[in-house]
């Protein structure tokens, strides 16, 4: 059996508690709210993608990249590696990704609450949406199995730009052999720290379902979401209290900290600047940050 | 072995996947790189298109506009029973399926044109559904039978459809055209032939559009090229298969087992398309010369 170091549990929980947030919140989206609820977290979880494909394309012509499928899969990961996943990565150049992922934890956290069908939602919109944007929407992105579909036993992505498609004045842009004097430059990735990048990410994908609940269902998208949340915080606190117990550590806010993507204090973390022009961080802080406080 | 009327269909499907092969190896050989560029332009286009007369008459017919619906039609495979397919899941939303064996990667893979497989399989399928479903739908093509990796893995043996189309990111009157409550018509009878002679005339006519745009004369050049050099490989097929089931008329065998009607001029296929430049290409390149490989021409 593997042995994980405090940092490698730490990450997978990060990893897990991002996750279950979206099951969560999907799960009363479209519970409580039927077909809208699902429109909106649908057009939520492509937003997100957008915002992450924009970052990471900023991030790489900034270094001087060329904006292709090798960059967007090789160069400035925004999450750090779970030890748990497991691919088989098959092809990847300027103008093709694939791989089958063999284990996905992402799968398994949802799974693990009953919200497969929101994951496959998850899975059917983020990584087409990002994907495509990274690449100026040119990108296709092939993901016909997913492990959050049933009978699937692996996710097969087959992700494609091709040359012919790039308009003449993006081609420089994306492909070096459209650029005779581009030379590649030597980029050195730092580490990144899994709390940061959980924590990021947690604040952007709660940040735009939010945003296309409310601007969708109105109130009745706020409702929804908090609903998700208070769900999400009871789950969370359970599940942290006995992972802590198993690991013989002490729940308590250090532990959180350290496990949990998001930061308790949400006015002075700086995750939330550019997010927080609505009222989605008041209604996270109370609804589960303070929760998560209580339960300490 | 299949039987005689299923020839027939074999040997249409074969046509268009040869005209479409000789056209694209034309255009490259002629026009390099960007040639093939428009001839990826050019597929999308087509299917786009398809996609959009498809949700047209869907919606003429009072027939709703799902993925249920579509795939009644049978859209992808005609009537060759050379496919073999098994659909793994399917709801008005959602379709999951496999293809186990194709004719059109087969007669492009024996041919050396893995990379116009990679441009249809690719485009194609892709474009119909976003034309079928203004832009909405997913189509996933991850496994594909034309595939031929060279690093090392194996290559596909079968290819895998995912093709989504989601009431929740329709519009209300989207939603109302392709999931309402109302049962729907039953679909109009498709004609297979009628169906590849609207995408062999769609090809043509999209090619010489759009090559004519980006390289003028040369570019009608690559066209009537690809035309010309298939004349001789599709008579030589029709004469094998003529003789195979004993078939006396060759012209007769002929307007069965090829989509378009040798009498163009009369061919409903070309209807609309009759004065425009890409008819004239098609009967001088084509039409005139595959007539005189099967010794039926009327002008000799």
């Amino acid at each position: 059996m593997q042995k994980y170091t405090y940092e490698d549990k730490c990450t997978m929980y990060l990893s897990d508690y991002y996750t279950m947030m979206y099951g969560f919140i999907g799960k009363h989206l479209i519970e409580d709210l039927g077909i809208e609820g699902e429109k909106a977290l649908r057009k939520g979880t492509r937003e997100f993608g957008y915002d992450r494909a924009e970052v990471k394309r900023e991030k790489a012509l900034k270094a001087g990249l060329k904006i292709n499928m090798k960059t967007l899969f090789a160069n400035f990961p925004d999450l750090p590696n779970d030890p748990r996943f497991r691919r088989e990565l098959q092809e990847l150049n300027e103008q093709e990704r694939v791989s089958h992922t063999l284990r996905c934890t992402m799968a398994e956290a949802w799974d693990r609450y009953g919200h497969r069908k929101v994951g496959r939602i998850y899975c059917e919109e983020f990584h087409p949406a990002c994907y495509s944007h990274y690449c100026f929407d040119l990108t296709q992105v092939n993901l016909p199995m997913t492990l959050t579909q049933d009978g699937d036993d692996h996710c097969d992505f087959n992700v494609v730009l091709r040359p012919e498609n790039v308009p003449d004045n993006l081609k420089p842009v994306c492909f070096s052999e459209y650029d005779p004097l581009y030379v590649e430059p030597e980029i050195k990735d730092e580490p990144i720290s899994a709390k940061d990048g959980f924590g990021s990410l947690s604040v952007k994908l709660y940040y735009y379902l939010f945003k296309c609940a409310v601007s969708i269902c109105g109130e009745a998208g706020e409702a929804a979401i908090v609903s998700g949340l208070k769900e999400y915080a009871s789950a969370a606190i359970d599940a942290m209290k006995e992972h802590a117990k198993e690991d013989a550590l002490e729940y308590n806010e250090q532990y959180v900290h350290d496990n949990f993507p998001f930061d308790m204090d949400t006015v002075h973390d700086t995750h939330w600047t550019g997010y927080a022009d609505n009222n989605s961080r008041k209604v996270l802080q109370k609804n589960l940050c303070d929760l998560v406080v209580v339960s300490l | 072995m299949n039987s005689l009327n299923e020839i027939a269909f074999q040997n249409q499907q074969d046509f268009w996947s040869m005209l479409y092969m000789y056209l694209g190896k034309s255009i490259k050989d002629i026009l390099g790189r960007k040639g093939v560029e428009d001839l990826r332009k050019a597929m999308r286009t087509i299917a786009i298109n398809k996609g959009i007369s498809i949700r047209e008459e869907f919606l003429e017919n009072g027939i709703k506009t799902n993925l249920e619906t579509l795939y009644e039609q049978n859209v992808y495979c005609c009537a060759d029973p050379r496919f073999r397919l098994n659909v793994l899941a399917h709801d008005e939303d959602f379709r999951l399926f496999e293809i186990y064996t194709c004719p059109l990667a087969n007669l492009w893979l024996d041919n050396d044109a893995s990379w116009l497989a990679e441009i249809y399989c690719e485009e194609y399928h892709l474009g119909l559904i976003k034309g079928f479903t203004e832009g909405i739908g997913q189509c996933c093509l991850g496994k594909r039978i034309s595939c031929h990796r060279t690093n090392g893995t194996r290559p596909d043996n079968h290819c895998r459809f995912s093709v989504y189309y989601r009431a929740a990111n329709c519009n209300p009157q989207q939603r109302a055209e392709s999931f309402g409550d109302t049962d729907h018509n039953p679909l109009p009878d498709r004609d297979t032939r009628s169906y590849l002679a609207e995408k062999c005339v769609a090809l043509i006519c999209e090619l010489v559009n759009v090559l004519y745009q980006d390289f003028s004369d040369e570019g009608l050049r690559a066209v009537s090229a690809g035309l010309y050099d298939l004349a001789k490989p599709a008579a030589e097929m029709m004469k094998h298969y003529s003789s195979a089931t004993l078939s006396p008329d060759i012209k007769a065998f002929v307007s069965e087992n090829i989509p378009l009607d040798l009498e163009a001029a009369s061919d409903p296929a070309w209807d609309g398309f009759k004065d425009s430049t890409a008819f004239n290409i098609y009967i001088a390149s084509f039409v005139i010369p595959f007539e005189r490989e099967l010794g039926i021409s009327d002008k000799d």
